[in-house]
Parts: C-alpha cells; sequence; structure tokens
C-alpha cells in the first residue's frame, strides 16, 4: 500500500482537452438536452406522468403527451422504440 | 435526486445557467454552488442538513485551532479531538444499532436475559464520504498540506459539493480546497466531461441495472434454487455490477465537477486487471485506499517496524476498511480477506510483489486475484453469513445446467470484463479524437448518446450500491 496512486485517465483527458466558457457548456447542454427531447419525447411523457398531482403538473403532463404525439407523427421517437425493442428481445433469450 | 434521472439533468442545467453570468465572480460562484449542494442533499433528507453542516463547523473550528497554535501538543490535542467527534457522529448514524444488535447477540450466547435497546436512526446519505471529507481537512492543516480555510462557506462547499457529497470520490481537503481559495479555470473543457458522464451513465443505466435485475438479484435471494454455473456466473455478474455501478457514479461527479470547472482525483483504474492485491488496491476506489493508507497505515505505523507489524498494520486497515463500508459483519469479513490476501503477499513476496515475466504467468495471476476478489464479493453482497455459507455449499454441488444467466447478461459479463483489458491510454485516445469536434457535434453526440442509453436501459433507476455506505 506504499506507493502513490496511479495518475487517473480521467483526470488526464481532461487536462489535455481544448476548453470552452461557461456560456458555451450551458449551450452544449442546452443543445443536447433539446436534441433529446426530439428523439425521447415518450421518456419525457412518462417523466411527466410521474409527477406529483398539482395544476402545473397537470400542464406539463398536456404539454409532454402533445409534443409526443407530434414526435410520434414525425417518426422521431422510431430510434428510440427500435432500441427498447431490440434489447427486450435480446434479453428475452435463453440458453 | 439521482444522476441518471430528468429531475437531476433540470437541476445541473440550472447551476450551468448559474454559472453564466457568474464567471468573473469567484465568490458568488461558490456561493451559488453551496446554495446548490444543500439542495441537492436536502432532496434525500432536509434533515440531515443540519448534520452536515455541524460536521463542516467541526472541522472548520479545530482547523483555525490548529492554524493559530504552535505548540505541538496542542495542535495533536485539537486534531484528536476533531476526529473523535467525526467518528462518534458517524458511529451513533452508523455503527449504533450494529453495536447493539452484536452485544445481545454476545449476552444471549452468555445467556444473559437482559438486552439493550434498538436507536434505530436513519443512516444519513454520504455520511461515510463527509465524515472522511471533515477529518482529511483537519489532518491535511495539522500536517501542513492545505491551508487553513479564512471562511466557513468554503469549508461548507469543501464537504458538501454536490457531485461527490453522497458516494464520493473522496476528495482529499489538499486537492480541492486549495482550487476553492484560488479562482477556478473558466475555461472548460467539454468534450472529456461529456464522454465520462455519458460513459458511467451507460455502465450504471444498462449495465449494472441489468445485471441486478436479471442475474444477481435473483441468484442471491435464494442461492440453493440455482446451478453451480448460475451462481459462478452470479458472482461474476456482481464483481462486473459493483464495478460499473460505483464507477459510473464516480466517472459521472468528476465529469459534473469538471463541467463546473473543478478537478476530482480518479477512483477506478481497469482494477480487475490486477496481478496481485496491492495492485487490485491500487486500482479499485483509490480515492479510499489512498485515504486509508495515508491517514490509517501510515499513523499506525506503515511498514516501518518490521514484518510483524506490518502485517498487522494491514489487517487493521483493511478490517476497518471494511466495516466503513457498512454496519455488519459480512463487510468485516470481505475486510478480513482482502486483509489476509494482501498479508500473504507481504510474507511471500515482500513489499514489493514481482510481477509475472510470461504471458501465462500474468494470465494466471490475474485469474487467481479475480476469483479471490469474486469469492470476496459474494460475503460483501449477500444478506447474510448463512446465505454466503448456502451459496458456497450449492455451488460445491456441481448442480448441472443454467436457470438465470442469459445470452444477455453473459453478454453484459463479458463486455464488462473486455473494458478492463483494453489499453489503458483507449479513453485518452477517443478523448484526443472528442477535442476536435465543434460545439454542435458534441451537443449532437451527447443528446442522442443519452436518448440511446435510455432506450437500452430498463424502467426505472435503482439507487447506486454505494449510497447505502
Amino acid at each position: 500500500m506504499e506507493a502513490p496512486p496511479l495518475p487517473g485517465a480521467d483526470d488526464r483527458i481532461i487536462e489535455t482537452t481544448r476548453r470552452v466558457t461557461p456560456a458555451r457548456v450551458l449551450g452544449v447542454l442546452a443543445a443536447a438536452c433539446a436534441l433529446a427531447a426530439i428523439f425521447g419525447s415518450s421518456p419525457l411523457l412518462a417523466w411527466a406522468n410521474a409527477l406529483p398531482d398539482s395544476q402545473a403538473a397537470g400542464l406539463l403532463q398536456a404539454a409532454a403527451l402533445s409534443w409526443n404525439t407530434a414526435m410520434s407523427a414525425m417518426g422521431a421517437t422510431r430510434l428510440h422504440d427500435w432500441l427498447r425493442a431490440f434489447i427486450r428481445m435480446f434479453e428475452s433469450f435463453h440458453f | 435526486m439521482l444522476f441518471p434521472t430528468l429531475n437531476f439533468l433540470l437541476f445541473f442545467l440550472a447551476v450551468a445557467a448559474a454559472m453564466v453570468p457568474l464567471r468573473q465572480h469567484h465568490e458568488g460562484r461558490k456561493i451559488v454552488l453551496l446554495v446548490a449542494s444543500y439542495y441537492f442533499y436536502a432532496q434525500w433528507n432536509w434533515h440531515f442538513c443540519a448534520l452536515l453542516a455541524g460536521s463542516s463547523c467541526i472541522s472548520f473550528v479545530a482547523g483555525r485551532a490548529i492554524a493559530a497554535s504552535t505548540e505541538e501538543r496542542y495542535r495533536r490535542a485539537v486534531v484528536a479531538t476533531a476526529v473523535t467527534m467525526h467518528l462518534l457522529l458517524l458511529g451513533t448514524f452508523k455503527y449504533c444499532d450494529f453495536l447493539v444488535g452484536s452485544a445481545n447477540a454476545l449476552a444471549r450466547a452468555l445467556g444473559l436475559t437482559h438486552e439493550l435497546p434498538f436507536i434505530e436512526i436513519i443512516l444519513p446519505v454520504g455520511i461515510s464520504f463527509f465524515t472522511f471529507h471533515g477529518i482529511s481537512y483537519v489532518v491535511d492543516v495539522y500536517r501542513r498540506d492545505v491551508a487553513v480555510c479564512r471562511r466557513l462557506t468554503d469549508m461548507l462547499l469543501y464537504m458538501a459539493f454536490f457531485p461527490q457529497l453522497v458516494a464520493g470520490p473522496i476528495v482529499r481537503a489538499s486537492f480541492l480546497l486549495p482550487q476553492l481559495y484560488a479562482a477556478p479555470r473558466m475555461n472548460i473543457a467539454i468534450g472529456p466531461p461529456l464522454m465520462l458522464i455519458l460513459g458511467g451513465l451507460f455502465k450504471k443505466v444498462v449495465m449494472a441495472n441489468y445485471l441486478a435485475t436479471d442475474l444477481v438479484d435473483p441468484v442471491f435471494f435464494d442461492p440453493a434454487s440455482f446451478s453451480t454455473a448460475d451462481l459462478l456466473l452470479a458472482a461474476y455478474g456482481y464483481a462486473i455490477q459493483i464495478y460499473c455501478d460505483f464507477s459510473a457514479y464516480s466517472d459521472m461527479a468528476i465529469g459534473l465537477a469538471a463541467l463546473l470547472g473543478y478537478r476530482f482525483p480518479p477512483n477506478f483504474n481497469q482494477p480487475y486487471r490486477a496481478q496481485n492485491f496491492q495492485d487490485f488496491w491500487r486500482r479499485w476506489h483509490i480515492s479510499l485506499s489512498s485515504w486509508l493508507r495515508d491517514y490509517l497505515y501510515k499513523p499506525l505505523g506503515g511498514s516501518r517496524h518490521g514484518s510483524l507489524l506490518t502485517m498487522r498494520n494491514l489487517l487493521i486497515t483493511m478490517l476497518l476498511g471494511g466495516i466503513w463500508h457498512g454496519a455488519a459483519w459480512k463487510f468485516v469479513a470481505w475486510g478480513a480477506m482482502h486483509g489476509a490476501a494482501l498479508v500473504a503477499e507481504r510474507a511471500l513476496f515482500g513489499s514489493r510483489v514481482p510481477k509475472a515475466r510470461t504471458m501465462s504467468g500474468r494470465i494466471l495471476s490475474t485469474l487467481f486475484v479475480f476469483h479471490i476478489v469474486c469469492l470476496a464479493w459474494v460475503f460483501f453482497r449477500a444478506d447474510s453469513f448463512d446465505t454466503v455459507l448456502i451459496y458456497l455449499g450449492a455451488m460445491a454441488k456441481f448442480t448441472p445446467g443454467i436457470m438465470q444467466a442469459t445470452p444477455f447478461t453473459v453478454t453484459l459479463i463479458a463486455l464488462g470484463l473486455a473494458t478492463q483489458f483494453v489499453p489503458a491510454d483507449f479513453s485518452r485516445r477517443i478523448a484526443r479524437r472528442l477535442a476536435a469536434w465543434p460545439s454542435w457535434a458534441l451537443a449532437a453526440g451527447a443528446g442522442l448518446g443519452a436518448i440511446c442509453i435510455d432506450a437500452l436501459g430498463p424502467d426505472g433507476v435503482a439507487p447506486f450500491i454505494y449510497f447505502q455506505f
């Protein structure tokens, strides 16, 4: 137990890359969330439906339902649905 | 509020948004992070915010007292008092009922009729971690490894900083406090943190969760009902599950802190490729093993006083490391097994365990260490010693067939093991490639990656294993 811990790969990779401002970080995160909201409207709806009852939750649920319906009509939910179906099928295999 | 949830994402977006106008206001940023950290902790049980604040105040006052004096005896007394207070808090909340239960069991064995009452306190989330943070600060100030905290808010934030608050990594005062004292770099590397967060999400949501629900939990619930192959695969499965679960939390914590401009130390480094137990403990839960080495093993005497005392110190360190994980004899047994393995290595090879020279030797030593580690994980995961005996007894019956393991769970185990043997600089190579990506591509990758992980994962997210510690 005497030797110091190995330098971490995680720390090294953070040290060696180019840097951006907090505003850019927020922009990237917000853009990633927007994209996730398009392709992941069904988990968004599930999250809204699990919120405790309140007026705001009701509004959110209605908005999430409309959004999910619109995204399904556009076909944006296909990737999520296909991956879920694939993993469930793989999970059901037995030796 | 668990990391892999939409609630946490919204919380983190709010914190990241608050950082933007405060780019040049270091103190303001720290106040926002402090408020956010206490809000984060209050989501579990707001009553324990007072405990966290009280624990921070103990360290803050002790640090000031140590720094204000040059008299060695007084400084030592303050360290001893502060460490004792931290350990008393930890003992009261975490070990009280365990000690009462053990005393009652001993009393029954001795034929005594009187039993002590249980206190039945709820275990505050993360108490083991923030207690170690508090002790680290006091000892680091005493050793003059870190400058004393002049502002209480710095101390409160060091102890409560939300990425590492409930399950580590254990960030030492000498590592994080200098980052809080000085204005942090507000130029943030974004690709690698996103990669760590997405990788952590995959390990937790897909690998750890499926291995738990599809294999490990059912087999450990009733081991007598399963075949030898199932029991063996469940032991392997738990080894991968706990690695994916805990390293996922650490990766996400490191990534989240990096997105806010702070650095955390690494916590895992492909532990199952270790060729000896010394090597394993340099790769598994590095922040805990190095903490135990510097704040317990070395103060006990380390390896300075001959072989026998070194072995005693190793055993004490690992026993206490075991019980740090939880108030149960099974954790003591887990620590004892690792302690015995380290002692045996020390007895056979001395302080430097030689690495095998041939490929077959390296493979055999890695397999040997992995299987002993898996055996120790059976003690760690089982509900009781009875379960361990049933588990190992059922395994020894060599019952044929496979009832619970599936091609899917075996694939997850194989994938988990494969990650242990990719080249050590694999993640750095990916990070270098990510560095060339424009911001819009990183955003697209992160958004699509998160959706794919959500789609691949089971419904709902189980709490992280290390939350109970």
